[in-house]
């Protein structure tokens, strides 16, 4: 599964990527991702889901304590998330 | 034993004990797993605030690094800082203006993260502080410079006289001089109690039992020779004007 990283703050970034480095089946990509993961709003997820063509987009507010998953068919509100849960949906498998 | 000691003790430990204290779930589990990966860090708990103190006391870390988003996050700092004196605070989070920076300097931190820093910053820091050292940028290390520029000894004053009021820095020399409270009080013009509490209250800023004692002190530490009056940037009792 390719997973890019965008938007994020620089800390929130390194974080993820390390979390994300020790998951055998995902990769960390700069374009062409599967899911794309973000700080931002549920309008900017939106137009980023539209215009990358990903599969899924997973935006983290601005204070990280909660976040909007966005795919094709799909939107889901998550409140108090962490990085395992994060993972999770990056699979698709929360 | 010494502050320093137990530092020096801490230091020989084969890790740095870090706790990570915040309310965002992601930062606080994300930067713990992350510390968690460097073979010199071991995370040896997380908190959220309202726990944090009692966690502390529990997991003795070297290191706390603080969530500045945290609530009450200055005040957090400051109890760490008098209840766990040898525990070491980096700040992470803190939006770089001088500012912001003075306030966790002044709160007790000892070492501090930008908003816009990386996980290779914090990890850095948490090194320093544990070294007791700090890393900062240029423009932030001259501005605590200023902010604890103090005249000089050999300008006749010492550090002691930034904890002293204006008018305990009358009395002081009196003090040193022998002078009865009353006599301070005819050439002061004020009341004899008065005297006796601004006495009291110099004895217990020089951390002695009696007169004799203090005017030894103030005689070492030159402060009876100033009238200066000092200043400090932060919210003490050093205000320039009698009580």
């Amino acid at each position: 599964m390719r997973v890019l990283l965008t938007n994020l703050p620089p800390l929130l970034r390194d974080i993820l990527a390390e979390a994300l480095a020790a998951e055998p089946d995902i990769a960390l990509v700069g374009q062409d991702a599967d899911v794309i993961v973000m700080q931002g709003s549920r309008d900017e997820a939106e137009e980023i889901l539209h215009a990358s063509g990903s599969a899924r987009v997973v935006a983290v507010d601005s204070r990280g304590t909660r976040a909007i998953v966005l795919g094709d068919s799909e939107s889901i509100a998550l409140n108090d998330v962490s990085p395992s849960t994060i993972i999770m949906e990056i699979r698709g498998t929360a | 034993m010494s502050r320093e000691r137990q530092v020096e003790v801490s230091l020989q430990r084969e890790h740095i004990r870090v706790m990570i204290v915040g309310d965002v779930r992601l930062y606080r589990e994300g930067i713990a797993a992350s510390l968690e990966h460097r073979v010199d860090l071991e995370v040896v708990c997380t908190a959220q605030s309202s726990d944090a103190h009692r966690r502390s006391v529990e997991c003795d870390p070297d290191v706390v690094v603080l969530d500045m988003a945290t609530s009450h996050s200055l005040d957090l700092i400051r109890e760490f800082e008098s209840s766990a004196p040898r525990t070491r605070v980096v700040a992470f989070a803190v939006e770089e203006t001088e500012h912001d920076v003075l306030l966790c300097a002044e709160a007790g931190a000892a070492g501090y993260v930008a908003a816009d820093g990386t996980l290779d910053d914090l990890v850095n820091t948490v090194r320093s502080v544990a070294r007791g050292e700090l890393l900062c940028s240029p423009r932030i290390a001259a501005t605590l410079f200023r902010a604890l520029r103090v005249p000089t000894p050999e300008a006749g004053v010492d550090r002691l006289a930034l904890a002293l009021t204006a008018r305990e820095r009358e009395i002081a020399p009196l003090l040193e001089q022998g002078l009865s409270n009353k006599e301070i009080a005819a050439q002061l013009h004020i009341e004899v109690a008065t005297v006796k509490n601004h006495v009291h209250n110099l004895l217990e800023k020089l951390q002695v039992g009696s007169r004799g004692e203090a005017a030894a002190r103030l005689r070492s530490s030159q402060l009876s020779h100033s009238r200066t009056p000092s200043f400090r940037l932060d919210r003490g009792s050093t205000s320039p004007t009698s009580p």
